[in-house]
């Protein structure tokens, strides 16, 4: 199986599925099934939160990364099959709107992040350290997505047992429940 | 380690443990541009090389964490590309805990590392978000200190924190609560606009909504972040120029009772987390930087006529809120839910029932249908730890006969303990209301001298056309005088309960009563300036109404009013006194309710832009500023500056389009801006570039 591109961060970068591990989704609205998880989705948890290092892209309510893709939702939104290849075979290419957006004002100074938003003039971004900003494209020497590899392989990472359960995890988030 | 944290502006943010573990890689050249000042120990010179491989040294000491914790972290890092012998891991593991272990405060605060030099982004052109005040002097009474400690999670973000709330009027860069700060008083201590300048206010951009219904709207900044409704949607604009950064799209259930449009007025912010009150009755936390929702509470039924429209108050981990839909029979409440969770704590019904103080105002199980709706928000005075909240008029609205008795706490100012939600006074201006006449109107917290000694009190535009002044500490009233013409009162009693006027009731035939049920003020935010020591209100003066009443059975989602008013003349018969009706924005002095000076708004005869003749006047809230001007717009779309020691207009422009919510002041990059609701629109002012002398 591929290893990780040299740079050796494992969730930096996702790829347009973008499921990864990631966080303490401690609140009990994310998931419909929170709080009366199954030993497979607790353990997914833990590896959720624990070995996969999800967090460190992802993100669940309000706890992780917010460089990734937001998987507070996932579990409505993907099947299984699509979670098993997110995490076994991802897509080498990555949408935009997960790509992280990099930019070097004039004096060299750079700022990673999401583009949020942009016009002629100014760029607007969720900052890696999480600030909204707004930037003048005039004051800045470059601005582009980077090329950024895209989500690690986990076969190689995740026992074939850690990444079913994993996945019986990452379905049983569905967003925001109605109290 | 591998923690990155790309300062763009130097005071804005805390960094967020946790979260910022990933852009490592991309960002070492950073490295050699970041600032740091290790305290001395045996590892400091590893960390330094080590970590900054890879990225600034202010995500370490931003951060505190145990030993285990700096351990997995370190580990991390090294397995993410960091270089070091496993003697220089351990060292740094050592040192990190030993000088941000969890229970150290540091020696190297983020926040004193952030403050050196020049960041990236301020010489990349990033709009700083937090700056000093332009011209910063004031002379207003410091808030007190106290202990005021949220039971914040460490782990959630602390942008906007309860002591930030608290001590609002000190950063007026931002207005981080519907009505500014808790004391309400819509006053900013932004004084860059001053007279002599506004005639260079111009327009500096326009968020334009997606949206039909009437749009009431006062919006929140927070570091440079303008968050806004869109009806029930949320968006976050960049302050300076208007630009979104993200919407955050609400549908409101389809079975809501709704007398008045689908109207969200405003947020609440606490930490990053936003809070939006639907108007379906759903409580909503949502994630300030990216718009994603957190969690949705359901607060109370929707088919019984409940609904939420007023903006939630944070106060520490309390989110407050009211319900509305008085004209369903509703028994209204205001409620606290916990900020992280959205768990209910308490609930305060605003109808006496069984066991509370005034249940023997009410009869039978009227009570439970007897309205008390809460839709604009309220105040909060730290000292007492009293929430000060206006409640509505009782229901059904104009038939008091199927309601006998006071109906306590209809029609009152209430003072609740804020963990509690236990009554501690309550003072009712009008018992058993008849008029439709609410007192949600948002009470403003001064002190002020009162026959020879300082004194807490709030001062109160009541819809029934009276200026109150009550003791806040204890309910005391201690002064009411009508701002604008009425009929209904022949005084007070030395309780200051109200004495009627013969035949103030309404009847089956109609009675004439002054002001009318829109009130001589409505949901229009007043203003207190402590420079002119004036109290501000936009006062509807010379309207009148035929108040109507008839038998109502109540059934459960239906309307409950008990019939309604009568416009003399008839509703579409424009008689020659309504050239005496008229909206002004006047003056008191809040010592003996005189009135200072008055500027005339709008008229109540102008022409309606559907067609026909309005007839109905009213305005914006108010805005007053540390350099004396007053902001204010009315219905005929003429948005004003008046100099607010006299009242003489210093500005003026017309929006095409009625403003119906608070102005609000705020600065970007130490540049002061203006914004206000016109239409469907928001639309922010300043100077024109180089015109602040």
């Amino acid at each position: 199986m591929r290893q990780p591109s040299s740079v050796g961060i494992t969730c930096l970068l996702m790829s347009a599925l973008t499921f990864a591990c990631g966080t303490i989704p401690s609140h009990p609205a994310v998931s419909a099934e929170a709080g009366q998880l199954s030993d497979k989705t607790t353990s997914g948890k833990t590896i959720f939160d624990g070995k996969g290092k999800c967090l460190s892209c992802h993100r669940v309510a309000d706890h992780g990364s917010y460089m990734g893709p937001d998987l507070s939702a996932i579990g409505a939104n993907r099947t299984p099959q699509e979670l098993q290849k997110a995490l076994e075979a991802p897509s080498p290419q990555v949408s935009p709107q997960n790509q992280l957006y990099r930019v070097v004002g004039n004096d060299g100074k750079i700022i990673t992040g999401r583009l949020l938003n942009q016009d002629t003039n100014t760029i607007q971004m969720l900052t890696a350290d999480a600030r909204l900003v707004s930037l003048k494209k005039a004051n800045l020497r470059s601005f582009n997505f980077t090329n950024t590899p895209p989500m690690p392989y986990y076969s190689d990472k995740l026992t074939v047992a850690e990444r079913t359960d994993l996945i019986a995890y990452l379905l049983s988030l569905r967003g925001v429940v109605r109290q | 380690m591998g923690i990155l944290n790309l300062s763009i502006n130097s005071k804005e943010h805390s960094i967020r443990p946790g979260l910022a573990l990933l852009a490592t890689i991309v960002l070492a050249p950073l490295a050699q541009s970041q600032q740091s000042d290790l305290p001395d120990g045996q590892g400091k010179e590893v960390v330094q090389r080590m970590c900054t491989q890879c990225h600034s040294l202010s995500v370490v000491t931003g951060q505190r964490m145990s030993r285990e914790h700096w351990a997995a972290q370190v580990e991390d890092m090294v397995s993410r590309g960091a270089k070091g012998s496993r003697a220089d891991v351990d060292l740094v593991i050592q040192y990190l805990s030993a000088f941000y272990g969890s229970t150290t405060t540091g020696t190297n605060s983020s926040a004193g590392e952030q403050s050196k030099g020049s960041s990236a982004a301020t010489t990349a052109g990033v709009i700083p978000r937090n700056e000093s005040v332009p011209g910063g002097q004031h002379s207003e009474p410091e808030e007190k200190k106290g202990q005021f400690v949220s039971h914040r999670d460490p782990v959630h973000p602390t942008d906007v924190t309860p002591e930030r709330i608290l001590g609002a009027d000190k950063e007026p860069q931002n207005w981080l609560t519907f009505n500014g700060t808790y004391r309400s008083n819509h006053y900013t201590r932004l004084n860059q606009i001053t007279a002599k300048n506004v005639k260079n206010l111009e327009l500096k951009w326009v968020f334009q909504t997606h949206w039909l219904d009437p749009y009431e709207a006062t919006p929140i900044v927070a570091d440079g972040v303008l968050y806004t409704t869109q009806g029930n949607d949320v968006v976050a604009l960049d302050a300076e120029s208007g630009r979104m950064y993200w919407i955050y799209r609400y549908t409101p259930a389809a079975d809501s009772r709704l007398c008045c449009g689908r109207i969200t007025r405003g947020l609440a912010i606490h930490g990053s987390t936003l809070y939006l009150a639907a108007v379906d009755a759903h409580l909503v936390a949502i994630d300030a930087h990216t718009g994603n929702p957190l969690w949705d509470t359901h607060v109370a039924r929707t088919q019984s006529g409940y609904t939420m429209t007023g903006a939630p108050l944070v106060v520490r981990d309390h989110v407050i809120i009211g319900v509305a839909g008085g004209e369903y029979g509703i028994r209204g409440f205001i409620a606290s839910y916990n900020a992280y969770s959205g768990m209910l704590e308490w609930k305060f019904y605003t109808t006496a029932g069984p066991g509370d103080p005034g249940s023997s105002s009410w009869q039978g199980d009227t009570y439970k249908i007897g309205g008390g709706s809460v839709w604009l928000t309220g105040s909060y005075d730290f000292e007492t730890n009293l929430l000060i909240w206006g409640v509505g008029n009782a229901g059904p609205d104009y038939n008091g006969d199927q309601r006998p008795g006071d109906n306590l706490y209809t029609s009152s100012m209430v003072a609740l303990d804020a963990d509690t939600g236990k009554l501690k006074w309550y003072y009712q201006a009008n018992p058993h209301n008849e008029f439709d006449w609410d007192a949600v109107q948002t009470p403003l917290l001064v002190d002020m001298q009162w026959h020879g000694q300082l004194r807490k009190v709030l001062l109160w535009a009541n819809r029934n056309g009276f200026f109150y002044v009550i003791d806040r500490t204890t309910g005391k009233f201690l002064l009411g005088t009508a701002f604008v013409k009425q009929n209904w009162n022949a005084g007070f009693d030395t309780d200051g309960r109200p004495i009627m006027t013969p035949n103030s009731k309404s009847s089956e035939e109609g009675t004439l009563i002054f002001p009318d049920n829109q009130g001589g003020t409505n949901w229009f935010g007043t203003s207190y300036s402590p420079r002119t020591g004036f109290f501000y209100i936009s006062a509807r003066e010379g309207y009148s109404t035929l108040f109507v009443k008839a038998p109502q059975r109540y059934t459960e989602g239906e309307r409950y009013d008990g019939r309604g008013r009568r416009r003399p003349g008839g509703f579409n018969n424009v008689v020659g006194s309504d050239m005496d009706k008229f909206l002004a924005i006047r003056a008191l002095d809040p010592k003996t309710g005189d009135r200072k000076w008055q500027y005339i708004l709008n008229s109540g005869l102008s022409l309606n832009p559907f067609g026909g003749w309005q007839t109905n006047a009213g305005a914006s809230g108010i805005l007053t500023t540390a350099s004396d001007l007053l902001f204010v717009g009315g219905r005929e779309g003429n948005l004003v500056v008046l100099d607010a020691r006299n009242g003489k207009e210093l500005w003026q422009r017309q929006l095409g389009a009625p403003m119906l919510m608070d102005p609000i002041s705020y600065s970007v990059n130490g540049k002061q801006f203006f914004a206000i609701d016109a239409g469907l629109a928001i639309y922010v002012f300043g100077l024109s570039d180089g015109a602040t002398e």
